[in-house]
């Protein structure tokens, strides 16, 4: 057949135009879905009458704007009825995405807020930690400082409460009549401890000195701290045969042999 | 081409029933189903409620185009001519008596140009420059319900001519159409 012959005919531009019977009708359609040539053709009569039809169109009085509004409220309404009887997985088709949507704004505001506070929360705790750790270090080292100390006193105390240990009050001499320390000696467990009960502090560059006496003469057992506190029981060097037991002052840092004008108190190991 | 894209645009509005559809529609091509509505209905009441008819038939019924077989604006104009005419056809239409058809293709003429804004000269130039006989024959066939065998008694043609006299008409029109391009589309830009 003659392609330009059929499009020459006018029958495209009546089919446009809506003015073909239906056998007609499908006879176009059937050559359409054959030949881009018609198929073109056809799309080029469309364009141009719809040119002519919408340029008359602007051209023409506006239709009355109330009309898009009622269309507006018809389709709205529409939409609306539609929405009731759809039920559920129409509803939840379109009321899903901007409830996903808010939901998982909002679970990701939620996670944020989480996060951080537990951030906040773990550096707080970390915090409280190293301190309650250095507190724990501390405490253990005073433990450890008051169970030397505890066994120490254990130590004295039983030397104290043995039956053998003499108990030796060292008198005040001339030089210092009210001054008094205490001698706690065991010869049998080989120990000895000291005690200032009540020795005033020394004067400037001076320090007190212990000697024990016996028989080779007087022995350096050491000097007395300055600030020395009464009441306090203090190891001592043990010397066996101990007449008896005395305190000099000397110059800071004691001497060898005691300058016994400086003799502050003494007491003798009695038998 | 961009023509094209905008019917793309309000095709996809109309399918997704976004509301913004209907307004494109009617901003759009409200102007030229208005036109098609109102050659075939005389009482602009009645046209105004038609046209609200037809908008509401292409956004219940855009399923039902079918995009291979034509283009989205000749489908549209077909749904405002059979609501028109079936409005025409209607009982409550005739009480309101119907004038002769030819007149009334001739007088909406008549008042086609003379109503025509001067701004909108690009138009009258090209209305002017299809011949009177083409200009008849596409109104007659496009904007009313006139068959072959009517437009040809209308126009005092014998019955097989039509085809050949529409073909004539619209390579009249559309060159030019091509010739008048960048004026329309001048045209359209100022008239927007």
């Amino acid at each position: 057949m003659d392609l330009t012959a059929y499009i020459n005919s006018g029958v495209l531009e009546l089919y446009v135009l809506d003015r073909l019977s239906p056998d007609e009708r499908r006879a176009v359609e059937r050559y359409a879905e054959a030949y881009p040539e018609v198929r073109n053709e056809l799309r080029e009569i469309e364009r141009a009458l719809e040119e002519y039809v919408v340029l008359q169109g602007q051209a023409a009085p506006p239709p009355a704007a109330p009309v898009l509004d009622r269309v507006l409220d018809q389709v709205r309404g529409e939409r609306a009825e539609t929405a009731l009887p759809a039920g559920k997985v129409s509803q939840a088709k379109s009321g899903s995405s901007p409830v996903l949507v808010w939901a998982l704004a909002i679970a990701l505001i939620l996670a944020v807020a989480a996060v951080a506070y537990l951030l906040s929360q773990s550096q707080q705790r970390g915090e409280a930690l190293s301190q309650s750790e250095q507190r724990l270090i501390t405490l253990q080292a005073d433990c450890e400082e008051i169970r030397e100390q505890n066994q120490d006193n254990l130590q004295q105390l039983a030397v104290l409460s043995d039956a053998e240990t003499r108990n030796i009050v060292l008198a005040g001499s001339e030089n210092a009549p009210d001054s008094r320390a205490v001698v706690f000696y065991n010869p049998v467990a080989g120990q000895t401890l000291f005690s200032p009960a009540n020795l005033p502090a020394p004067p400037a560059g001076k320090q007190y000195q212990l000697w024990a006496i016996d028989a080779n003469g007087p022995q350096d057992l050491g000097v007395l701290d300055r600030n020395i506190a009464s009441g306090s029981l203090l190891d001592v060097a043990y010397l066996p045969g101990v007449a008896a037991f005395a305190i000099t002052l000397e110059d800071e840092g004691g001497k060898p042999q005691p300058d016994l004008s400086q003799l502050q108190v003494i007491g003798e190991v009695g038998t | 081409m961009a023509n094209q894209d905008h019917q793309a645009v309000l095709l996809q509005l109309l399918l997704a029933r976004d509301e913004a559809g209907m307004r494109y529609l009617f901003d759009h091509y409200g102007g030229a189903l208005n036109l098609i509505i109102s050659r075939i209905i005389t009482e602009p009441e009645v046209a105004e409620e038609v046209l609200q008819d037809v908008l509401m038939r292409i956004w219940d019924n855009v399923e039902k185009y079918e995009a291979d077989k034509s283009r989205l604006f000749t489908w549209m104009a077909r749904v405002a001519r059979n609501a028109a005419i079936d409005r025409v056809r209607s009982k409550s239409y005739r009480k309101q008596g119907k004038t002769d058809r030819m007149d009334a293709v001739v007088v909406n003429h008549n008042n086609m140009s003379e109503s025509m804004p001067i701004e909108h000269i690009g138009l009258a130039k090209l209305v002017n420059k299809l011949d009177t006989n083409y200009r008849s024959i596409i109104d007659l066939l496009y904007f009313k319900d006139y068959t072959q065998a009517e437009t040809a008694e209308a126009l005092d043609l014998p019955l097989g001519t039509v085809k050949t006299r529409s073909r004539r008409a619209l390579q009249q029109l559309r060159s030019i159409l091509k010739n008048e391009l960048i004026l329309l589309i001048l045209y359209t830009f100022l008239s927007h």
